[in-house]
C-alpha cells in the first residue's frame, strides 16, 4: 500500500503544485488548509509524512508541531515547506526547512522520497 | 532667570553676614572687653598717680615746715638768746640771735618775739607799726591756743599780719624751752617765724604738677595758700566746701574727680595731708588732661578695632563679590547644560557625578538629586549593543588618556533597574588650566526612537520580502512544471496552470505596487495633482475591473447617487481610484456569495459623501485599532483564504488624507462593513504636494 502524505498549506496554488507532485511520484495524497484541519486528519489516519507550511490561519505550523507531538506517541517524518526565512521564528526541535522559494519542485519530491 | 539670581543673591547676602557677624561679634566684644580692662587700669594709674604726686608734694611741704620748726628750735635753744630771754631783755635777746644765728641767711624774713603769755616783745626786722603792739597780749589767737596747748612748734594757719602791711602770712610758732637741766620745760618765751604767702605761691610755682594742674595749699580751717588764681596779699580764700579740702578737713587723703561748677569742666583733684601740721596739699588738675593718656590709648583701640572690623567686612565683600562672580558664572554655565537637548553629565576623575543635566534626567529617568555625587557604576554601565562587550572602559580611557572617545556603534546604557537606553555618546575629558584631566564631560541622546525607526523599516522590509516569496516561488514551481511535462501532453492541465501562475503574477505585481504607494508615502512623495474628477464614473470604473469575481460570486451591486447631489469633485484622480479600489476590492473579495455591496453618493455641506457597504465578513471589533497599521491583517480576513499584504487599509488612510479628506468605517463581524468617505469638492486648482 502506497505511504500517505499530509500536506499543510493554506495557499492553493502550492496546495495544488504539490498535490500533482506527489502523486506523479504515486504516494497519496492528503490536504489541510490549516493546523486544525490537519489535526483532524492525523487523529483518523496517521500519514506517513508530514508536509508542514508555517504561517497558515486558525493554527499555524509551529502550534500545530507542538500539539501533534502532544497527541501522538509514534514519530512522523515532518518537513517545514515555508516561506520564512527567520530561523528563530522555528522552534528549537524543528531542524528539516527548505524555503519554498528557493528550492525547485524536483528537490522537495525527492527530499520527500528521502524520508519515506 | 533673573528670579533665581536674586534669590541667590539674597542667600548670599545672609550667608555673608554670617561670616560677617562671626568675625566681627567676637572682636567688638573682644574690643569693648579691652576697652574696659584699659578704662579701668589707666583710669586707676593715673588716679594713683595723682595721689602719690600729692603725696610727694605734701611730703615737701612737711619738710619745709620741719625746717622752719628745725630753725625755730635750733635758734631759740641758744644759751645766750635763753640767757637774755631770762633777764626779760627781749630786744637784746632777739638781736643777739639774729647776730648770732643769721637767720636771714637761712630764709627767714622776719621773726616776732613774746613772751610766755603771748604778750608781743620785740621784732625783726623792726617795723615802726611793732611799737603799738609792744606789750599786748595775743592769749585769744589761734596760734597762742596752738602752741601753748602742748608747747610744742605749732604752724599757724593764715591770717592777716597785724602790723602794716597786712599782708597773709603764715607762722612757724616756736615755744622757747629753757635749755637749763633745773629749768625743765620751763617756757621761756615764744618766737614766730614768719612766712608769708608768696613763699607758698614760691612753692606752688617751683613743683611741676603737670600741664593744667593748679597746686595749692590748705591749712587746718580750708583756707587757701599757694593757689595761683588768688593774691596772696587780698582776701584770705577759703576752700572748705571745695570737695577735696572738705576731705582734706576730714582727715582723709586720696583722690577725686569733681567738677568744680566751672565751664572747664570736670577736675581731677588729689590731696595729701602734710605731716603733723593738720595742713594739706590739694593738687587738682582738668579732668581731660588727667586722662589724656588713657583717653588717647582707648581712642586708638577703637580706631584699631573700627579698622580691624572693615577690613574684615571689606575683605568679605570682596571675596563675596568674587564668588558671585564665580557662582553667577557657574549659574549661567548651568543653565546652559540644563538647555541642552541632549543628556549631559560631567564627571570627576573618580568617576563620581558632578552635574547632571534635565535632559540627562529625562532620557534615563533618574533626577538630578538623585545621580549627582553618586559613581557612574552605581547607576548605569555602558554596554555594546551587537556584542554585549561592557564599554565602560571608554570613560576610564577618556579620563585616563585625556582623548575624546566616541561611542560609535550600537551604544546602549544599561540602568540598575535593567532598563536599556540606545544612545548616541562622545566622551571628553575635562582638561584643568595644568593640563590634567580633571574627569569628563559625556554628551549622549536617546536612539530609542532611531532605533525602533530602524526595527520598523528593518520589519518592513522582511515581512515585504516574506509576502513576494509567495507567488514567487508558486511561480518557480509552475514553470519547473511545465518545462518539465511541455504543453504537449494535457492541454486542460497547462491552462490551469497558466492561469494559476497569471493569478499569482497579478498578486505579484499588487503587493509591489503597495510597497511602492508604502514607500511613497513613508517619504513624503506622494503627488497630489487635482484635476476636475466625476466620481461617479470612478466608481463605475473600478467596479467594472470587478466585475468577473461579482459575476463568479453573484453579487448584487448598486450605485446611488442622492438628489441634488453634486458628484464632481477636485481632486487627484489617481489618488481617489487606489482609495476606491482598494476599499471596493476588499468589499468584492470578502463578501460573501450571493451578498450585495452599495455605493451611496451624497453631498454634506462642502463635501461629497461616498459611503460603501458591504455584505462581507466584517472587521473584529478586537482588531479595529490596528486596521490601519502596515502589513496588519484581521484574524477572519487571513482565515479567509483571501491573498492580501495588510497595507490596503494604511495606503487608502493616508490618501484620504493627503486629498484632504476623511474617512470612518462601521462594522459588525459577520454582517458587513460600512466605509465612509468624505472628499471635500474644493477649487479647481493644482498642486503637488511633497
Amino acid at each position: 500500500m502506497a505511504k500517505t502524505i499530509l500536506i499543510i498549506e493554506d495557499n492553493l496554488s502550492y496546495q495544488s503544485i504539490l498535490k500533482e507532485a506527489l502523486e506523479g511520484e504515486h504516494w497519496q495524497v492528503a490536504v489541510a488548509g490549516n493546523g486544525r484541519e490537519a489535526l483532524n486528519i492525523v487523529k483518523e489516519g496517521k500519514p506517513d509524512l508530514i508536509i508542514l507550511d508555517l504561517l497558515m490561519p486558525e493554527m499555524d505550523g509551529i502550534t500545530f508541531y507542538y500539539q501533534l507531538k502532544k497527541i501522538l506517541k509514534k514519530h512522523i517524518p515532518i518537513l517545514i515547506l515555508t516561506n520564512v526565512s527567520d530561523t528563530a521564528a522555528y522552534g528549537k526541535d524543528i531542524k528539516d526547512v527548505l524555503i519554498k522559494s528557493d528550492v525547485s519542485i524536483d528537490d522537495v519530491v525527492a527530499r520527500v522520497n528521502s524520508l519515506l | 532667570m533673573i528670579r533665581k539670581i536674586k534669590n541667590f543673591m539674597l542667600t548670599y547676602t545672609r550667608i555673608q553676614l554670617i561670616i560677617f557677624s562671626f568675625f566681627s561679634v567676637p572682636l567688638i566684644v573682644l574690643g569693648v572687653y579691652t576697652f574696659i580692662i584699659i578704662y579701668q587700669s589707666s583710669t586707676k594709674a593715673t588716679l594713683e598717680r595723682r595721689e602719690s604726686l600729692s603725696k610727694s608734694v605734701a611730703k615737701i611741704v612737711e619738710q619745709r615746715f620741719d625746717h622752719f620748726v628745725g630753725l625755730g628750735i635750733h635758734y631759740t635753744s641758744h644759751a645766750t638768746f635763753q640767757k637774755l630771754l631770762r633777764e626779760k631783755k627781749w630786744e637784746e635777746a632777739l638781736a643777739a640771735l639774729v647776730r648770732d644765728q643769721k637767720p636771714m641767711d637761712a630764709g627767714v624774713t622776719r621773726m616776732v618775739l613774746f613772751d610766755v603769755d603771748s604778750t608781743a616783745r620785740a621784732d625783726y626786722p623792726h617795723i615802726s607799726d611793732f611799737d603799738n603792739l609792744k606789750g599786748k597780749t595775743f592769749t585769744d589767737r589761734d596760734w597762742y591756743l596752738g602752741v601753748s596747748r602742748n608747747w610744742e612748734p605749732y604752724i599757724t594757719e593764715i591770717y592777716k599780719r597785724v602790723t602794716s602791711p597786712q599782708i597773709n602770712i603764715v607762722s612757724v610758732v616756736i615755744p622757747v624751752i629753757s635749755q637749763l637741766p633745773q629749768e625743765k620745760d620751763t617756757v621761756l618765751g615764744i618766737v614766730n617765724i614768719v612766712i608769708t604767702l608768696d613763699q607758698f605761691s614760691e612753692w606752688s610755682r617751683s613743683m611741676d604738677t603737670g600741664p593744667e594742674s593748679t597746686l595749692y595749699f590748705v591749712d587746718q580751717k580750708g583756707q587757701v595758700a599757694g593757689h595761683p588764681q588768688y593774691s596772696s596779699d587780698g582776701d584770705i580764700v577759703n576752700f572748705k566746701s571745695v570737695l577735696p579740702v572738705e576731705r582734706l578737713l576730714r582727715g582723709q587723703e586720696g583722690v577725686v574727680v569733681y567738677s568744680d561748677g566751672t565751664k572747664r569742666g570736670d577736675s581731677v583733684a588729689s590731696f595729701a595731708k602734710v605731716g603733723t601740721y593738720h595742713w594739706g596739699v590739694v593738687i587738682a588738675q582738668n579732668a581731660r588732661v588727667a586722662f589724656g593718656e588713657r583717653n588717647r590709648q582707648l581712642w586708638q583701640l577703637v580706631i584699631f578695632f573700627t579698622l580691624l572690623i572693615a577690613v574684615i567686612g571689606i575683605v568679605l565683600f570682596i571675596l563675596n563679590k568674587l564668588f558671585f562672580l564665580v557662582d553667577k558664572f557657574r549659574v549661567q554655565e548651568n543653565l546652559l547644560l540644563e538647555s541642552i537637548g541632549d543628556g549631559v553629565f560631567v564627571t570627576d576623575r573618580n568617576f563620581q557625578i558632578l552635574l547632571w543635566n534635565k535632559a540627562a534626567a529625562q532620557i534615563t529617568g533618574l533626577p538630578a538629586r538623585d545621580a549627582i555625587g553618586t559613581y557612574c557604576g552605581e547607576l548605569f554601565r555602558f554596554v555594546d549593543g551587537i556584542t554585549h562587550r561592557d564599554k565602560s572602559r571608554e570613560l576610564q580611557e577618556a579620563i585616563r588618556l585625556g582623548e575624546v572617545r566616541h561611542l560609535t556603534g550600537k551604544t546602549i546604557m544599561v540602568l540598575r533597574n535593567g532598563r536599556r537606553i540606545p544612545m548616541g555618546d562622545s566622551i571628553a575629558p575635562i582638561f584643568t588650566r595644568g593640563g590634567d584631566v580633571s574627569g569628563a564631560i559625556v554628551v549622549f541622546q536617546d536612539k530609542t526612537a532611531e532605533v525602533n525607526l530602524t526595527a520598523a523599516k528593518d520589519e518592513f522590509l522582511s515581512i515585504a520580502a516574506h509576502q513576494l516569496r509567495t507567488p514567487l516561488g508558486v511561480l518557480r514551481w509552475r514553470i519547473e512544471q511545465l518545462i518539465k511535462t511541455g504543453t504537449k501532453k494535457d492541454t486542460r492541465g497547462v491552462v490551469g496552470k497558466l492561469q494559476d501562475m497569471h493569478i499569482n503574477t497579478l498578486s505579484l505585481i499588487k503587493l509591489v505596487n503597495d510597497l511602492l504607494d508604502v514607500s511613497r508615502i513613508n517619504q513624503h512623495r506622494i503627488v497630489n495633482q487635482s484635476a476636475v474628477v466625476d466620481v461617479r464614473e470612478l466608481v463605475d470604473r473600478v467596479l467594472s475591473e470587478e466585475h468577473e469575481e461579482i459575476g463568479q460570486n453573484k453579487l448584487r451591486v448598486t450605485v446611488e447617487v442622492l438628489k441634488n447631489t453634486k458628484t464632481t469633485v477636485v481632486v487627484d484622480p489617481n489618488l481617489l481610484v487606489q482609495i476606491l479600489r482598494n476599499i471596493l476590492c476588499n468589499a468584492v473579495d470578502y463578501n460573501r456569495p450571493g451578498g450585495s455591496i452599495g455605493v451611496r453618493l451624497t453631498k454634506d455641506g462642502a463635501s461629497l459623501v461616498i459611503a460603501i457597504e458591504d455584505t462581507g465578513i466584517g472587521i473584529p471589533a478586537s482588531f479595529r485599532p490596528r486596521i490601519f497599521e502596515k502589513f496588519s491583517r484581521a484574524p477572519n480576513a487571513i482565515k479567509s483564504g483571501v491573498p492580501g499584504s495588510g497595507l490596503g487599509m494604511f495606503v487608502v488612510q493616508s490618501y484620504v488624507k493627503v486629498i484632504g479628506g476623511e474617512i470612518a468605517i462601521e462594522s459588525q463581524e459577520g454582517v458587513g462593513t460600512k466605509i465612509v468617505i468624505a472628499i471635500p469638492y474644493g477649487k479647481n486648482n493644482t498642486h503637488h504636494r511633497g
